[in-house]
């Protein structure tokens, strides 16, 4: 059930009215969305639930018996079941054949004969957002930041939680289960803006994300050398706005349908291409993992506590393992190594200033210098292999001619992508505030005209590239 | 009430009225054009297994465009029974929309009627021409209904008229963003989101408007300046393989069978703008092409029609020579007018092989 078909429109239409129609019980409201996230989450295939089910048990277990739990020992011993159960099944779904297929290669390369059988695996949708989110619960449970929740139904529905299943943002415990326990108003000034947000989300995807895909991005990495330097160079700029509006248009999505539903969900996106160096990048790039990943990885491995050389080593650990979290393969991994290193010269360098203080004309060749290295970065993470990376580099680094890809629509959605990233926050803001402000029929008007551009722009209805992750 | 004052609910409200609005107001202008206020599609069509959409038996349109009529068996036209009468000579003509004659102001000024009373003076014997075009079907759909619908007719010749839904489905599948085009009614599995996207296609008016007009439209800006010059790769002999696949079946059948070449309103002694004018429509629905792409198609097409004939020895009318690209013959690059399908009935009747009985009761190719 993809947040761009109309079976998601009637879908979210009949949770709505249902959640809000149970609104004062909180028992009631809260079994309206565990049935509609769970009916959301089989939509994708019915034995995914069994896992998602199995999880929270475990660590809705997990929890209580750490709360309880005094002994040190106990309660690590605890947190391991609840580490090695979630990363276990997650390791061996989604990175089983990686690593046989890797073994496989290393034990061809040095002359040993060995041809493991491919594992035949379900991989269900978002099993790397909501293994991430349980693992929050259990371990800020055992750091002592959080109390359990007693009420299953309430951790059932913090982990399946529709909006943000398959595709996070990755919510923390501490933020999203009280916002469960508090009672809720349907406020008018809300919805609106929830609705809002889901249309912004749907326009960034229909209208810029997959336009600029179809047009720009495949062609171009399917058949890097088919093209000229500027059509490579093209694809790569097309691919950095393509993959921030897919994403940001999900979580758009997530954000504004959480929010008719009285509910808040982690910020995404800062403006990523605005960045002045990695950490800044990493400030604003997916936020929730790469505060997870701070919060979970890094810290817990020492952070920049024990000096230099293993602060080096931590980034490139957590960098690493983020870059495997995005996918089972090798160009994933480079590009975590690739982030990792930059962090780390970064890191070396000692360059802490914010974007603020800095002078102007630095500010502005740092954020370009910045937003190219992500952008080479965002070749490792398209490009189906390292012939393909290679490829474009060589087409890129030789200046080779050939032709440039010259549609109207896709260049208007370029800009368009653009336009919508580098929009100061407040600007858009006020924009949007005056649209709420807007007559009923008014924004009833826009958004069939929304609707009727969408109906036509929609078309094989591409799925949002972090639902793969 | 509280809920009902709510400025959401009247966002809302307001979607939901002008979407009634729009579907309204293209119904009554349905109703005004072909005599019904449905969906045209649902009127037309029914679903099939097989087929993918089948003609619906007993369908009357009837507007200001003119009437259509299909009769009980799924074809187009008058009645006629399923076994052939003693003494008649039957001929089935099969293609896509150009056979079926949307355009055309009724069903006796289809081609295909045009063409029986012809013979029949020509031939001077019982004659009857049946029409099995339907709008859309490609080569590989054709030799389902061939199959199915056309060989348990027991004609004695079968003409093929094919033009631009297979170059139109190879494009999109090629250079479009690999989708195929949607197929009215068909559904692979109960689902709750297939029957939503089903109950969609077939019940809503404005949405089946907006998917035909617009999104070519948007498809056409999207891809103004990128058009292809060239025709699919293995679109050829794919296209050749089908159609030899097609006679071979109708022959199997013991069927005679006509090939046509593809016919079209444009033609390089056009100047270009009139020519660009002519292609048009056929740009709307294959925004993949440029103008020299669409000649190499319709070349491609044709080359390959006659290869087909050639290899298989069928009697061949090579329409795209015959048929002058003379605007008043043409509604649009390859749907021709009232005198159009008047002139394809008589191009056709003046070279099919005759069919008069000799006195032996024999039948002469």
């Amino acid at each position: 059930m993809s947040f761009t078909s109309l079976y998601f429109a009637v879908f979210f239409t009949v949770v709505f009215v249902a959640y809000w129609a149970c609104a004062r019980s909180r028992r009631l409201r809260l079994s309206v969305l565990l049935a509609a996230s769970y009916y959301f989450y089989m939509s994708w295939d019915v034995r995914c639930a069994a896992l998602l089910a199995g999880s929270t048990i475990l660590d809705f277990c997990v929890g209580l018996a750490l709360f309880r739990t005094r002994g040190a020992t106990a309660r690590r011993l605890l947190l391991a079941v609840s580490v090695c159960g979630n990363l276990g099944v997650l390791a061996t779904l989604k990175y089983g054949n990686f690593f046989l297929d890797s073994l496989h290669a290393l034990l061809a390369a040095m002359g040993v004969p060995f041809s493991p059988a491919r594992l035949d695996l379900l991989l269900p949708v978002g099993i790397s957002f909501y293994t991430f989110q349980t693992l929050t619960y259990t371990i800020d449970i055992y750091r002592g930041r959080i109390e359990p929740t007693r009420s299953i139904l309430e951790y059932a529905v913090f982990l399946a939680f529709f909006p943000r299943i398959v595709a996070g943002p990755i919510a923390r415990a501490a933020h999203f289960l009280p916002q469960l326990r508090k009672p809720v108003v349907l406020d008018d000034d809300r919805t609106l803006r929830g609705l809002l947000l889901v249309f912004r989300g749907l326009l960034k995807k229909i209208a810029i994300a997959d336009l600029l895909g179809a047009a720009f991005v495949d062609p171009v990495f399917a058949s890097p050398r088919g093209f000229g330097a500027c059509a490579n160079l093209l694809a790569v700029y097309a691919y950095a706005m393509q993959i921030y509006c897919d994403f940001s248009a999900y979580t758009d999505i997530a954000l504004g349908c959480a929010r008719m539903l009285a509910l808040e969900l982690p910020a995404n996106f800062h403006r990523p291409y605005l960045a002045i160096g990695a950490r800044d990048f990493w400030s604003r790039w997916h936020i929730s993992l790469s505060t997870w990943l701070r919060d979970y990885l890094y810290i817990p491995l020492g952070g920049n506590r024990h000096g230099r050389w293993r602060t080096y080593r931590n980034l490139a650990v957590t960098m690493l393992l983020g870059g495997l979290w995005h996918g089972a393969a090798w160009t994933f991994v480079l590009w975590g190594a690739f982030h990792g290193a930059w962090l780390s010269l970064e890191h070396a360098l000692g360059t802490r200033r914010t974007a603020e203080e800095l002078p102007p004309g630095v500010r502005f060749w740092r954020r370009l210098a910045t937003f190219h290295m992500v952008c080479c970065g965002w070749i490792l993470f398209r490009a189906d292999g390292l012939h393909t990376v290679a490829a474009m580099l060589g087409q890129i680094g030789t200046l080779a001619s050939g032709p440039v890809v010259a549609d109207r629509l896709p260049w208007l959605a370029l800009l368009l992508g653009f336009g919508f990233h580098f929009l100061p926050p407040e600007r858009v803001q006020g924009v949007l505030d005056r649209f709420v402000g807007l007559p009923a029929v008014v924004q009833g008007a826009v958004y069939t005209g929304l609707l009727v551009l969408f109906t036509a722009m929609s078309g094989s209805e591409a799925p949002f590239i972090y639902l793969q992750f | 009430m509280r809920v009902l004052r709510a400025k959401t609910t009247r966002v809302v409200l307001t979607v939901v009225a002008f979407l009634l609005l729009g579907e309204t107001v293209l119904r009554v202008r349905s109703y005004l054009l072909h005599g019904s206020a449905g969906v045209a599609d649902e009127e037309l069509y029914l679903p099939d297994p097989v087929l993918g959409k089948a003609l619906r038996p007993h369908a009357r349109l009837r507007g200001s465009r003119g009437e259509l009529t299909v009769n009980s068996l799924g074809f187009r036209g008058r009645e006629f029974s399923r076994e052939k009468p003693p003494g008649v000579y039957r001929v089935v003509c099969m293609g896509d929309s150009v056979v079926f004659g949307r355009y055309a102001p009724s069903d006796d000024q289809v081609w295909t009627a045009q063409l029986q009373k012809h013979l029949a003076r020509r031939w001077g014997r019982s004659v009857e021409v049946i029409n099995a075009g339907v709008p859309g079907y490609s080569v590989e759909t054709n030799i389902h209904l061939l199959r199915l619908r056309v060989l348990p007719l027991r004609p004695d010749l079968i003409i093929v008229c094919q033009l631009v839904n297979d170059l139109n489905n190879a494009s999109a599948r090629v250079f479009g963003r690999g989708s195929a085009p949607r197929t009215a009614g068909a559904r692979v599995r109960f689902a709750p989101g297939q029957w939503l996207a089903a109950f969609r296609d077939e019940h809503f008016l404005l949405y089946h408007i907006i998917r035909k007009n617009l999104t070519p439209l948007v498809a056409t800006v999207s891809r103004g300046a990128t058009r292809h010059d060239d025709v699919p790769p293995d679109f050829s002999r794919e296209y050749e393989r089908r159609l030899a696949e097609l006679v071979d079946c109708a022959r199997a059948g013991g069927s005679g069978v006509v090939l046509c070449t593809a016919w079209k309103a444009f033609g390089p002694a056009q100047p270009i703008a009139v020519q660009e004018a002519a292609a048009a429509s056929l740009f709307l629905v294959n925004p993949y092409l440029s103008l020299p792409g669409a000649y190499a198609a319709f070349d491609a097409m044709n080359q390959a029609v006659r290869r087909v004939a050639q290899d298989r020895c069928v009697p061949l009318v090579d329409m795209a020579e015959l048929m002058p690209t003379d605007p008043r013959l043409f509604r649009d690059a390859v749907h021709v007018s009232a005198a159009g399908e008047a002139m394809l009935a008589e191009l056709l009747a003046e070279r099919l092989p005759d069919a008069r009985r000799t006195e032996s009761g024999d039948v002469v190719h």
